[in-house]
């Protein structure tokens, strides 16, 4: 199954979990093989975004919707970020510092 | 108001503004965008509005509002690194470090796999953190020592790995980040530091670089020098015939690893695994493909746009694009993904071209120079970890920020517009795994 997204938007009660992602660790023992095993379940399905096709009858009420995020940073830093600095929950701040987002994606280094 | 280097790129329904030069971007709604086009905020969107302009310059895209304060911080540690001039005797490289900093755990994880070209200095580097001062190179007299540790502490303020560079005679350098500190202990050591590959770390390659290395060898290809750690003599000698790598070459910064801990012989790109091979020959052919691929990218081709992501090759007819943060993981299940009938390419950037008038994205042709080899059918990411569902443009945002830099303008557009077509599946590893075995010609 393949959820289709038309203009950016999920449709409701049909999107699939996503996890969290977590970073990759590196095993060096052997060829392991796909955990299926773990108890966690993943649910196979990817959530599909095509093209968007243009939506005449979008109101008002879904454009405010799909806009909520005016804006989102993409960062790969190669310092800690002081304070003040745009950080996201994946890059470090500087120590003593904490990554204060308001949007739940990316935020400033501030003191906790 | 954009700063120099910054460019704007539409990706229908929203865009993304770019940075040229390094990595950072940022995703902008279509009244965001507007707003950048020039048309005034609606009153109920001022706050929103001024957040934006917070935002972008945050992580340098827009214009300061108060340059003054950075160039003050500037200067007084300058004023600072006057006053210990004065003592030093030959030049200094004083390196703020902090023990939670991955950047600095990559950097002391290079500066002892380079111990032997540092130890030849005609320098001293001190590494200066909250528990001490360490000391390479030539020794320093006890006054410029206790001047340059206060330097030190006070350049951490300004992030971690902060350095500055302190010689008699010539004004002192502030060098910031991990990328310009290592450039400065390059260009110490004698070598040349804008020939270096040198590649920003993550929290993985700070696992992989924890274990002490045997060597660094200084590989060579078109003019670009490239650091491969090798552990083991196994590893080095095969390293050393397929690359030419050779070591105590000045300082160069891990890029490659080699080991062989148990059955297979693993290639590391920082922490990403580019292959488990299970013969020298199979390693071999690997280093070859992956050094070639960083002297390609030192010399790209006109219209070439090259991207720091992963591609799997289906049956050399069509190409699917992946996180780089999802190689490891893939490259484990290569056998499984092989018998469905797809390749993870190891090359360290993926090269794209997009065809003229359909402006298909697609991979060379290594068979036939100039021609399109497989064309790229969607794009596989994964969603942000927290906050509302993304759009698809904000997806689309995050996709073009994966191209490599610096970029010309021209790349940005025509990646960003030869993208819109593309679907864009969004899921964990796993279920990009599921989604690539599952079926095909998708």
């Amino acid at each position: 199954m393949i959820v289709v997204l038309v203009g950016g938007r999920r449709e409701r009660g049909t999107t699939a979990e996503s996890e969290p992602f977590e970073a990759t660790s590196v095993s060096l023992a052997s060829d392991t093989p796909l955990d299926t095993s773990s108890g966690v379940a993943h649910p196979a399905h990817m959530v599909t975004y095509l093209q968007e096709t243009p939506a005449p009858e979008l109101g008002a009420e879904m454009i405010a919707e799909i806009e909520e995020i005016f804006t989102d940073t993409f960062i790969a830093p190669v310092a800690c970020r002081v304070q003040g600095e745009g950080c996201t929950g994946a890059v470090g701040c500087c120590p003593g510092l904490v990554c204060v987002s308001t949007n739940g994606f990316s935020g400033f280094c501030q003191q906790p | 108001m954009l700063l120099p280097g910054v460019v704007v790129a539409e990706l229908g329904g929203g865009g993304v503004l770019m940075d040229t030069r390094r990595p950072a971007a940022a995703y902008l709604s279509p009244t965001a965008l507007g707003w950048l086009h020039g048309r005034p905020p609606a009153a109920e969107h001022r706050a929103q509005h001024a957040h934006c302009l917070t935002q972008w310059r945050a992580i340098g895209l827009v214009a300061p509002a108060h340059g003054a304060a950075a160039t003050a911080a500037h200067s007084d540690l300058e004023v600072r690194a006057a006053d210990c001039a004065a003592s030093v005797p030959h030049p200094v490289l004083v390196v703020a470090m902090a023990a939670t900093c991955a950047f600095c755990a990559q950097l002391a994880a290079d500066l002892a796999a380079n111990s032997r070209s540092l130890s030849e200095l005609d320098a001293s580097v001190l590494l200066v953190d909250a528990d001490g001062t360490r000391t390479l190179g030539r020794p320093l007299a006890a006054p410029a020592h206790r001047c340059l540790t206060r330097l030190g502490r006070h350049a951490a303020h300004r992030g971690t790995p902060t350095a500055v560079l302190v010689a008699p005679g010539t004004p002192a350098r502030v060098l910031t980040g991990f990328d310009e500190v290592s450039h400065a202990l390059i260009t110490l050591s004698g070598a040349d530091a804008r020939a270096t590959i040198t590649e920003a770390p993550t929290s993985c390659s700070v696992n992989v670089a924890a274990q002490p290395v045997d060597a660094v060898l200084t590989a060579r290809v078109n003019g670009v020098r490239l650091g491969i750690a090798v552990r083991g003599q196994e590893s080095r000698q095969i390293t050393e015939t397929a690359t030419g790598g050779i070591p105590d070459d000045g300082y160069t910064p891990v890029t490659l690893t080699v080991e062989r801990p148990g059955t297979f012989h693993l290639l590391f790109r920082g922490g990403e695994l580019l292959t488990r091979a299970a013969t020298p020959t199979a390693l071999h052919q690997t280093l070859q493909a992956v050094l070639a691929g960083y002297g390609r990218h030192a010399s790209p081709g006109r219209d070439e746009i090259p991207l720091l992501c992963g591609v799997v090759e289906h049956e050399g007819r069509q190409a699917v694009l992946f996180p780089r943060t999802w190689m490891s993981d893939l490259v484990k299940r290569a056998r499984q993904l092989g018998n469905a009938g797809w390749r993870v390419r190891p090359e360290p950037f993926t090269t794209l071209r997009s065809a003229p008038g359909s402006g298909v994205l697609h991979l060379p042709d290594p068979a036939r120079p100039g021609r399109p080899g497989p064309a790229v059918t969607a794009v596989l990411t994964q969603a942000p970890r927290a906050g509302a569902p993304p759009t698809r443009a904000w997806l689309l945002a995050s996709v073009v920020n994966w191209i490599a830099r610096p970029a010309t303008t021209e790349a940005i557009h025509t990646l960003a517009a030869s993208l819109r077509p593309l679907p864009v599946h969004t899921g964990t590893w796993q279920e990009a795994l599921t989604h690539l075995t599952g079926r095909t010609g998708r």
